[in-house]
């Protein structure tokens, strides 16, 4: 059935309708972000770990990437405000997501799920036939606008945008999905069942729906303008992945505010 | 490179444009759609030739396509690669599946690590397309003084942090890799634009003063390979620039 907007402002969203018997393999992240004089926590040979932050979308592609694929994994949050000094050895610039496993260390959102299935095949998601991977690739381009689109709604929450400004924003979020709603052509865009494509998108549409309400959008997403992708969005929220990666409603609208306000965002919120 | 000559037919052959009827694709055979003056097909022709592929290019007319190209590329972009009826579109995403189709000369690593910190550098080396593009519209929008300053200033900058960033012979290591052909065509164009624009830091420079020694180095070594046979010559690609920002590209100049 579709996903309606109270179904989505639920607190206990965790608690999926589906399944849930699956104990999540993924630890830690609903833990404090780390800062600034913090120590680096050590991570013994043979284990995983993914440096996140618990409302940052292509962070979350990583955690529901790996839970997707039932591996353990450790989660660190990290401070991106005020990151620990050790983080930049990590990644470069101090972003996150980065992947961490036996001292190697792989950075970008579109490039760890790739890695992460080359560490562990048994459990892969992107297909091995060459013409099929690289569709999933090529379909990760093509619905690549909304991940850009999306940001507009946080300039309309933070500068307060009306009228004209505030349309233009919300026009081109429309545009972006009518663009990926005629991408859809299966349940998933990975096909019969969840894909690549899929977790990569998800955490996108994941905010979409949060930020229809507090911006006084009753039905921005889902809605019965996009029959494909409401629908592909409740079945992909019910699955346990999901639940291993989102937050709770209102934790998320707590970061956003503080996001939007200015000066340090609250890393923390909900815990 | 790959010990096996390439054989690629059709490099220099007229852009084909509406009306143009589709030409027939053999079974087994692959085929490049491209532009002889574009960047990003060009990556493609270039990984093609470093694995000794055989192949032909097709030519496209990027202001008036045929018809039928659209079924190659949604959008009528270039590049896009046909065999056996599988196309598959992205500069950056053709040389992946070119590996898969002929392993015996992968460029890309197999080692899942190796492999994504090849990919993890190519997205360090992407800013190298604005670098162009910014020197570019110095061309293009006839640019002077403070503003013409500003984008050398940018493009210099960028250039900068891709010079950090070549810690061996080629970013492929010692040999050339999957980030050498992805960056040479942009550049290639570089060294186009040093020329064009009289650039205050010439590329490729390999006096001492050079501003860029390891990449200056590392243009020159890697144009030694039998992929640049396939670069056009620079008076040509100028030529072909002036046609672009005059609003009447000629896709076939020197042809």
């Amino acid at each position: 059935g579709s996903w309606t907007i109270q179904d989505w402002t639920r607190q206990d969203r965790k608690q999926t309708p589906t399944n849930s018997a699956e104990m999540s393999k993924v630890v830690g992240n609903d833990t404090k972000a780390l800062k600034k004089g913090d120590p680096e926590p050590p991570l013994a040979p043979g284990k995983a770990r993914i440096y996140s932050m618990r409302f940052c979308p292509w962070a979350e592609r990583a955690v529901l990437y790996a839970a997707a694929k039932g591996i353990e994994v450790e989660v660190v949050n990290i401070n991106l405000v005020n990151k620990p000094e050790w983080y930049y050895n990590k990644h470069p610039q101090g972003k996150v997501p980065a992947f961490e496993k036996d001292g190697k260390i792989v950075i970008e959102s579109g490039i760890i799920p790739e890695y992460l299935d080359g560490l562990y095949p048994e459990s892969a998601i992107l297909p091995t036939d060459p013409y099929l991977r690289a569709q999933q690739r090529i379909l990760l381009d093509q619905v690549a606008p909304i991940t850009t689109a999306f940001y507009g709604l946080f300039a309309i929450y933070r500068e307060k945008l009306e009228g004209e400004a505030r349309d233009a924003k919300i026009k081109t979020v429309e545009d972006a999905v009518d663009g990926i709603e005629k991408l859809l052509k299966e349940d998933y865009f990975g096909g019969s069942s969840a894909g690549f494509v899929d977790w990569l998108i998800f955490p996108f549409f994941e905010r979409l729906a949060l930020l229809s309400s507090p911006l006084s959008l009753p039905s921005l997403f889902p809605s019965s303008r996009w029959p494909a992708l409401s629908s592909w969005f409740g079945r992909i929220s019910a699955h346990p992945a999901a639940a291993a990666a989102v937050q709770p409603a209102d934790a998320h609208l707590g970061f956003i505010k503080s996001f939007v306000v200015g000066g340090a965002p609250d890393y923390d919120s909900g815990l | 490179d790959n010990q096996t000559m390439s054989t690629i037919v059709g490099n220099n052959t007229k852009a084909l444009k509406k009306g143009d009827p589709e030409p027939p694709l053999v079974p087994g055979v692959a085929r490049i759609y491209g532009m002889r003056f574009c960047p990003w097909a060009e990556r493609v022709v270039l990984y093609a030739a470093a694995k000794g592929m055989n192949v032909e290019i097709v030519n496209i007319n990027l202001m008036n396509k045929p018809e039928w190209y659209y079924n190659k590329q949604p959008q009528g972009r270039v590049p896009a690669f046909e065999k056996d009826g599988k196309i598959v579109v992205e500069s950056a995403i053709i040389p992946e599946y070119l590996d898969a189709l002929y392993p015996d000369s992968s460029i890309l690593p197999t080692d899942p690590y190796l492999r994504a910190k090849q990919k993890i550098l190519l997205e360090q080396i992407t800013p190298i397309t604005s670098a162009f593009y910014g020197l570019s519209s110095i061309i293009r929008d006839n640019l002077e003084g403070e503003a013409r300053d500003e984008k050398i200033k940018e493009a210099g900058a960028i250039i900068d942090g891709i010079e950090k960033l070549l810690t061996d012979e080629y970013f492929g290591g010692s040999t050339t890799g999957y980030v050498d052909w992805m960056i040479l065509p942009f550049f290639e164009r570089l060294t186009h634009l040093s020329t064009v624009l009289s650039l205050p830091s010439p590329f490729p420079c390999s006096s001492s003063s050079s501003r860029w020694p390891s990449l200056s180095s590392w243009f020159t070594r890697i144009s030694s390979h039998s992929p640049s046979l396939f670069f056009q010559p620079m008076n040509l690609h100028v030529e072909f620039f002036k046609s672009f920002v005059g609003g009447n590209p000629d896709y076939d100049i020197g042809i």
